[in-house]
């Protein structure tokens, strides 16, 4: 039963995902030693008010094409990774990160600061702000609770 | 006959007594009329204002007619001094030396009747009081120094001596001898005048002033006169006369000098090719330090976030409008177009490559972020 449950929610997830389309890969990655993330940053466009995320769950990370870049001196950035209940996500432990763990993406460094837990609900179009102190914000499902998203904030430090 | 014989030796006894009386009398007469003839000698002692004594004599005839010294021990009253009848005359004289005895002063006279007589007078050593004794020493001979140029004679160092020495305001030197000394000439305190200037000017030299003498023809002429004691005027011909300052001279004696006008050397000057334009070297000598300057700027979408920055560079000043800008960090570009100019901060530093950047910042507005959250596990 159990075992059917994960299967139908793997599928949902990919129906979705495969949906959107696939942005073309970029250059950059995103790495979390805490979490043993490293994965490579993908740009998509946005689709029906959200972010077209891809299919893959593990060893990438989805931005919007039309995001602020992480690097440079304002605006925010967000990193959106899939969380799979069954253990191989991307963003499976997203939520176990602290304030102070270092996050690595694009030539910088990012200083987790916060990290919340929103409802899937929840407007994240501020999340995209182009001005503002340099931050990027990981994006993903709360891995026990899919009705929720695991939210990061890290601000920047500098270059590595 | 006895009778007769006696009657004439009576009257040659009479005549001896008569005789012997007479003579008597004679010379009784004489005496008396000697001790009547002499003179009344005294004395009084008073300290001299140069220092010692004054003895003031008194010496009064005692006779209704003249008299006329004859003898004197002492200068003060020479041989030949007359008194007149019954006249008191005093003599003054003045004593340096303390008598070790009475002063005594002894005259001879003769009177006009032909009368003399001898007489003394006496002062007493403890009428010579020790107080007046002074002792006189030669008034010091101060050095004047008078060095070269105008009104600068002053006296020198007053040698020591039993004396103290003030120099008056109006040059003038004051020397005043100590308590119990006085100068030669009497005086307790002598005033020598402000020294005579001999006004003799200061040699000065000619000062050495360079001609310059640039290419081209007719164009030599003075240089900076060195600094010293004159003034210099560059006269309308060229020429240049120099004045030595007031108090000082040339070597030749003369006030004023003039150099005559400088004579060109019409060395025409060297034909102006234009310059080999050559790759400057990428290593400047020491003193000059090349530097890049540099500036970026970030166009986002709308204007918010719409930055420039200029960086850090020693050496560099970064301008915008005039207005110096800040190195090292984001500025909000808060219009559409910025130029930015880079300036070199002084001569030890030369800029090379980009100097101006004209920074143009889009006013797009910026998409509409996505809203819903990504399907990223739902």
């Amino acid at each position: 039963m159990i075992r059917r449950t994960t299967l139908a929610v793997v599928m949902l997830c990919a129906s979705v995902l495969v949906g959107q389309g696939a942005a073309h890969a970029g250059p950059d990655r995103l790495s979390v030693a805490r979490t043993s993330t490293d994965a490579v940053v993908v740009k998509v466009a946005k689709r029906s008010n959200t972010l077209a995320v891809g299919h893959r769950l593990s060893g990438a990370v989805y931005t919007w094409a039309l995001g602020d870049p992480p690097c440079d001196p304002t605006g925010s950035t967000v990193y959106a990774g899939h969380a799979w209940r069954a253990g191989n996500g991307v963003a499976d432990r997203w939520g176990q990160l602290r304030r102070g763990d270092v996050i690595k993406v694009a030539g910088c460094k990012f200083k987790v600061v916060r990290r919340e837990f929103w409802s899937a609900k929840r407007r994240m179009g501020s999340l995209y702000s182009v001005s503002g102190p340099p931050r990027i914000v990981l994006v993903g499902c709360k891995a026990d609770d899919y009705s929720k998203r695991t939210v990061v904030f890290a601000k920047k430090m500098g270059r590595r | 006959m006895n009778k007769r014989r006696v009657g004439a030796a009576n009257r040659t006894w009479s005549r001896i007594m008569t005789l012997v009386l007479a003579v008597g009398f004679a010379v009784v007469g004489m005496a008396g009329a000697a001790s009547a003839h002499h003179n009344t000698i005294s004395g009084t002692v008073a300290c001299a204002t140069s220092g010692g004594w004054k003895v003031t004599w008194r010496v009064v005839n005692s006779e209704q007619r003249t008299e006329t010294v004859t003898a004197s021990n002492r200068s003060v009253v020479p041989v030949g001094t007359t008194l007149t009848a019954a006249q008191t005359r005093t003599f003054a004289e003045t004593v340096t030396t303390k008598p070790t005895s009475s002063l005594t002063l002894t005259l001879a006279a003769t009177w006009s009747n032909g009368v003399k007589a001898t007489n003394s007078g006496s002062v007493p050593v403890a009428a010579f009081a020790d107080s007046c004794n002074i002792t006189k020493v030669p008034a010091p001979t101060v050095p004047v120094i008078d060095e070269c140029g105008p009104g600068n004679a002053r006296f020198g160092t007053v040698p020591s001596g039993p004396w103290t020495s003030v120099l008056n305001s109006n040059g003038s030197l004051t020397i005043t001898a100590n308590q119990g000394y006085a100068f030669s000439n009497g005086q307790t305190s002598i005033t020598l005048p402000k020294p005579t200037d001999s006004n003799v000017p200061c040699p000065a030299t000619v000062p050495a002033v360079p001609v310059v003498d640039e290419c081209g023809p007719g164009n030599a002429h003075y240089g900076t006169v060195p600094s010293g004691p004159w003034t210099s005027v560059v006269n309308p011909d060229g020429s240049l006369t120099i004045t030595a300052n007031p108090g000082y001279s040339f070597p030749n004696g003369q006030s004023s000098i003039t150099l005559p006008t400088p004579t060109d050397s019409n060395v025409a000057c060297p034909v102006v090719t234009p310059p080999v334009v050559v790759t400057p070297p990428e290593v400047l000598p020491a003193e000059v330090r090349v530097v890049r300057a540099k500036a970026r700027r970030i166009d986002k979408c709308g204007r918010a976030s719409d930055l420039f920055k200029v960086a850090k560079r020693s050496g560099v000043i970064y301008k915008s409008k005039g207005k110096v800008l800040r190195e090292g960090v984001w500025i909000k570009a808060k219009k559409r177009s910025i130029t930015v100019r880079a300036f070199a901060a002084d001569g030890a530093f030369q800029l090379k490559g980009k100097r101006v950047w004209k920074m143009t910042f889009t006013r797009k507005s910026c998409a509409q972020a996505p809203e819903i959250s990504p399907n990223t596990g739902s």
